[in-house]
């Protein structure tokens, strides 16, 4: 389970899927306090043009830049949504931007590779800039939780109290839905912008499962994302060399996270 | 039949059956367990393609397992979804050669749909219709005031059980012409586009089936005439309905 993170591609793939699991494992943990999943997947499609465009004009290093461009443009657009609710809104816009991300791609003569590389990712030929671009990502989402933490977890259990307090709760609103698109865009390369739900909404629900109190949700969700994210290398790794069954290395990742979220379901249905 | 013949008539077909359901899915906020359900289908989809079995026999049986996990609310939603995402991937990964299978399931392949994809799109819109025909009266009233439906002593769950299923039916049915990513939009944007142009229920469902297939039509008609992807020119003329119904509606009230 260690051997083959002697290799310099899978030692660097190791550290992105580490980083990556532990800020998504925090961030996580407010997306399930404040109910976010649906737009963190809304997000995770909505970035795919920004994606295609950004791989266009710059190669790989564009990625990064287009997906923020798109996520930007997408938070700004779903604040703006009329007077659709908010879940129409996330799946209008949401099919809307992948449509115009496919359109995009389906120019291209290598469509299907294309395809399936924007969606699923490849995280086994992240290099040293991807992982410093992920480092900073990781450090400024991170750095807000740190000094706002306690304001959001503030607005997502008691709104009204927050309000009463003076807090802006939509400005609020606006930083976490930010650190989605962050997180979204920093997971997008690795694992693709279909997975990245995945390590955002998954941790969180299993640690949720475990446990009530708030430093040791965060604690288990960002440790077992971490942790995922070593396993499900290992897993892709071992099966691919040794057997001969060639795994996705980030659909791995998530289903081993499933299966924990799954181990933990089960326990809490045999203690009740 | 041409291949041109055959798209409009899946696109039509599956717009319709997408608008009417859509309705229940923007009153009830649906989308979020519509994506659920729409991701569901994709490892069974997979895996039938693997075994050489029949797909919507492969996509059917996840999307309803996935439907009796949303109604007995065991289960969080988010790791529904990006749990079958996950496996349909790793399925995927593990049989080589599917990547073009894959891509197709995701955003559909309009301009290549079958006789049987035809069919099926046939069907669901038979299921859809006769359920809507009978118990329509009944699942607007639920979506707009659940208690009093209670009140009358209606199976509440029952009927939310049903709309899961419709959805389920209609999401099966659409992967051929939009895939499983884009369909969420076409279960939206032509029903919201109906909800702004008339305030009577009984008119609502079938001016969004209405919307969705002429959001079928069109999209057909730009993907033909600009040699763009068939399911999203589909899914862009949707959101362009909606814009405009938007538009207009916002200019008429002032």
């Amino acid at each position: 389970m260690i051997a083959p993170f002697a290799l310099p591609f899978m030692a660097r793939a190791l550290a992105e899927a580490v980083l990556l699991g532990a800020l998504a494992g925090v961030v996580g943990v407010f997306v399930l306090l404040r109910r976010l999943a649906f737009v963190a997947e809304a997000l995770s499609h909505a970035v795919f043009p920004g994606v295609v465009v950004g791989y266009l004009a710059a190669g790989a290093g564009g990625v990064g830049y287009g997906a923020l461009a798109a996520a930007a443009l997408a938070t700004v657009l779903l604040t703006l949504r009329a007077r659709l609710s908010e879940d129409t809104a996330l799946a209008v816009l949401m099919g809307a931007f992948f449509a115009v991300g496919v359109i995009l791609v389906s120019r291209r003569p290598s469509y299907t590779a294309d395809l399936t590389t924007f969606l699923f990712g490849r995280i086994l030929t992240v290099d040293a800039a991807d992982l410093a671009r992920t480092a900073v990502l990781a450090g400024v989402a991170l750095g807000t939780l740190a000094l706002l933490g306690k304001e959001l977890l503030l607005a997502a259990f008691d709104r009204p109290a927050a309000a009463a307090l003076g807090y802006r709760t939509a400005a609020l609103d606006a930083v976490l839905n930010v650190l989605v698109a962050v997180v979204v865009v920093a997971a997008v390369q690795a694992v693709g912008t279909v997975l990245s739900v995945g390590l955002l909404v998954v941790p969180a629900a299993a640690a949720r499962l475990l446990t009530d109190r708030l430093a040791l949700l965060i604690a288990v969700s960002a440790g077992s994302a971490a942790l995922a994210g070593w396993l499900g290398l290992a897993l892709a790794w071992t099966a691919s060399v040794d057997h001969g069954v060639p795994l996705a290395a980030g659909g791995t990742i998530v289903a081993v996270l499933v299966a924990w979220y799954a181990a933990a379901r089960l326990l809490t249905l045999a203690v009740r | 039949m041409s291949y041109l013949t055959r798209a409009l008539l899946e696109a039509a077909t599956v717009g319709a059956t997408c608008g009417a359901v859509g309705v229940q899915v923007v009153l009830r906020r649906l989308g979020f367990a519509a994506a659920t359900l729409a991701h569901a289908t994709f490892p069974g989809a997979v895996l039938a393609g693997v075994l050489g079995l029949a797909v919507y026999a492969g996509a059917g049986a996840t999307a309803a397992v996935a439907v009796l996990a949303l109604a007995l609310r065991r289960l969080d939603l988010g790791v529904v979804l990006a749990g079958s995402l996950a496996l349909g991937v790793v399925i995927a990964s593990a049989s080589t050669g599917t990547s073009r299978d894959v891509a197709a399931y995701l955003v559909g392949h309009l301009l290549t749909v079958q006789t049987a994809d035809l069919l099926a799109a046939a069907v669901a819109a038979a299921v859809v219709g006769l359920a809507l025909t009978l118990a329509g009266k009944e699942l607007l009233l639920a979506a707009f005031d659940r208690t009093a439906l209670a009140a009358q002593g209606y199976p509440v769950r029952a009927l939310d059980l049903l709309v899961l299923g419709l959805v389920g039916v209609t999401v099966l049915a659409a992967i051929p012409a939009v895939g499983t990513v884009l369909v969420l939009a076409l279960l939206t944007a032509p029903a919201a586009a109906a909800r702004r142009c008339t305030a009577d229920p009984a008119r609502l469902t079938v001016l969004a089936a209405a919307f969705g297939a002429v959001s079928g039509v069109a999209g057909l008609a730009l993907s033909h005439r600009y040699d763009l992807a068939g399911g999203p020119a589909v899914i862009l003329a949707g959101c362009a309905l909606l814009a405009l119904a938007g538009t207009l509606t916002s200019v008429s009230r002032r």
